[in-house]
């Protein structure tokens, strides 16, 4: 086992970021609700973290830290670059924080590891839906416009998919807690 | 993995709509005082927000490697030994045939006789008339706004009391779609049929002669919500009489529907058949087809990704019959907000010899 004492100022920094990054990507991707918009405030909310890691108070959990910096960046995102997106209120963004960091971070990789099982269960017609709409990240009125559907159509198989994903995963993991 | 609390369906409505972006800013506000107030709500959306983020990354990755994978070499070069392999392979194979056609040496002979002279058999080939509602077509059944729609005719026995500006119809060419609004009407028990909604087209005019296979499809975009037996589909017939039609038909429960095919003999509806369910804002495509002498009605909801195959008792009537024609129809017997129902990409093919 690896003593912190010993480490250096880069990898403890990279050990924790690689620890929570899942929770942080998905608080994110929750306030700005686009893949690449997410990616871009992840890189400048890390870019901040690292700046500031020397005032991190290594007493209080770094996901918690990580996250108010993130809910800061994205929120300055959001009002610079995509002013006409709807967004949380800022008493919101605060309560998701705690929200997000109590997801236990085994519930966490024990989520992403069954999606994919859950997915490959989904009709060709779905697969196709989701890389319409995930993929291209187009929103429900452009890819119902492409697909020559209506826009509440969309948004309907849309809802029907991730609550049939969403109650897979659900139940995968009660299974295997039961074994 | 919690014990998760009831979260109602009007919530888990407005987070799919926030996360997708289709929120509007009241529903967004409810959904912050809801999520504001309420920590299980709020422990529900981090989970289901998790599986969103979750799920773009799982179809960006599936789609990379699909990428990835398309770019290699379809074929990689046989090593030599593999040709060696191959071609020792092949003279066994040519080895054990030459055995086996002496030992049943007259049937192989009458086998390469046979297929040296093959009989000619060209299979029907389609005739299809494809109305897509994004250009006119002059001549035909003319909209609200002289617009011509692409029917040419309607079932005969229905419809003689609409105008010839047919103001239940109406051409959206930029979309690519013809409303039809239902009016109180209803084959069964020839209900109002002098102002009943049945355009379409003769098969006659693809070569049709009573015999030949036929299909027909068509797309319904945004089903509305409609009173109780407010029905919509496609059909084939002789008139309003002698008709198979099929569809959805709107239930007692409010905002559901049922799928359906029923026969109309002689005025009145039989051996009606039932399946599945449908709600407003589900998008359709419905096929009627007629395969080697038999019916078939499919019902793909393109929305909830179902597909329904429905069939019933053969509507012999129909046999043999050179005057069917077929279309789109939309009744509301029971109603009094009459909606408009959206049809988009209308085909019917016919499948003629290739010698007439």
């Amino acid at each position: 086992m690896r003593d912190p004492e010993t480490l250096d100022r880069r990898t403890r920094f990279s050990d924790l970021l690689l620890q929570h990054r899942g929770r942080l990507f998905a608080y994110i991707h929750a306030l700005v609700r686009n893949l690449a918009d997410t990616d871009d405030v992840f890189q400048q909310t890390a870019l901040a973290l690292w700046r500031r890691f020397d005032t991190y108070d290594t007493s209080r959990p770094f996901l918690n830290w990580s996250m108010g910096v993130a809910r800061y960046e994205a929120a300055t995102w959001l009002r610079t670059r995509a002013r006409d997106r709807l967004r949380f209120s800022d008493e919101l963004t605060l309560l998701m924080l705690d929200a997000f960091a109590e997801l236990p971070v085994d519930e966490v990789s024990d989520r992403q590891a069954t999606l994919p099982g859950c997915v490959d269960k989904l009709t060709e017609q779905d697969r196709s839906l989701l890389t319409e709409c995930y993929q291209r990240e187009s929103d429900v009125a452009t890819v119902a416009a492409r697909l020559g559907r209506s826009a509440r159509s969309v948004h309907n198989s849309l809802k029907r998919i991730r609550r049939m994903l969403f109650d897979c995963i659900e139940r995968k993991i009660a299974h295997s807690i039961r074994e | 993995m919690t014990d998760e609390p009831t979260i109602s369906d009007h919530v888990r409505e407005l987070v799919d709509a926030y996360l997708d972006g289709t929120i509007d800013t009241t529903k967004l506000e409810e959904l912050d005082s809801v999520l504001r107030v309420n920590d299980a709500v709020r422990a529900f959306f981090a989970r289901y927000a998790l599986t969103h983020t979750d799920l773009a990354m799982e179809i960006a990755s599936r789609t990379a490697t699909e990428r990835a994978l398309a770019r290699l070499p379809v074929q990689v070069a046989p090593r030599s030994s593999d040709r060696i392999r191959s071609s020792r392979s092949v003279r066994l194979l040519f080895a054990a045939s030459l055995l086996l056609g002496i030992t049943i040496g007259g049937g192989v002979v009458g086998l390469f006789a046979a297929q040296s002279h093959p009989k000619p058999q060209l299979a029907p080939a389609p005739r299809t008339i494809a109305l897509d509602f994004r250009e006119k077509h002059p001549g035909t059944l003319a909209d609200q706004a002289g617009a011509s729609t692409g029917f040419t005719h309607r079932l005969p026995g229905t419809g003689s009391a609409l105008a010839q500006y047919d103001t239940n119809l109406r051409l959206i060419p930029e979309a690519g779609r013809l409303e039809v609004t239902a009016t109180t009407s209803d084959l069964n028990t020839r209900f109002q049929l002098e102002q009943a909604e049945f355009p379409g087209i003769r098969l006659s005019d693809l070569g049709f002669t009573g015999v030949e296979d036929f299909e027909v499809t068509v797309k319904v975009v945004d089903v509305p919500a409609m009173a109780f037996v407010g029905q919509f589909g496609i059909y084939a017939g002789v008139s309003g009489d002698w008709v198979v039609r099929g569809g959805l038909v709107s239930q007692r429960e409010s905002e559901s529907y049922r799928q359906f095919v029923v026969n109309t003999r002689d005025g009145r509806d039989k051996d009606a058949f039932f399946i599945g369910l449908g709600a407003p804002g589900d998008d359709l495509e419905i096929r009627l087809s007629r395969k080697g002498g038999r019916f078939s009605m499919a019902v793909e909801n393109r929305t909830s990704g179902a597909t329904s195959s429905l069939t019933n008792r053969h509507p012999e009537f129909l046999d043999g019959r050179a005057d069917i024609v077929v279309g789109v129809f939309a009744c509301d017997p029971r109603g009094k907000d009459h909606k408009a129902v959206r049809f988009a990409d209308f085909r019917a093919t016919v499948w003629v010899p290739q010698d007439r």
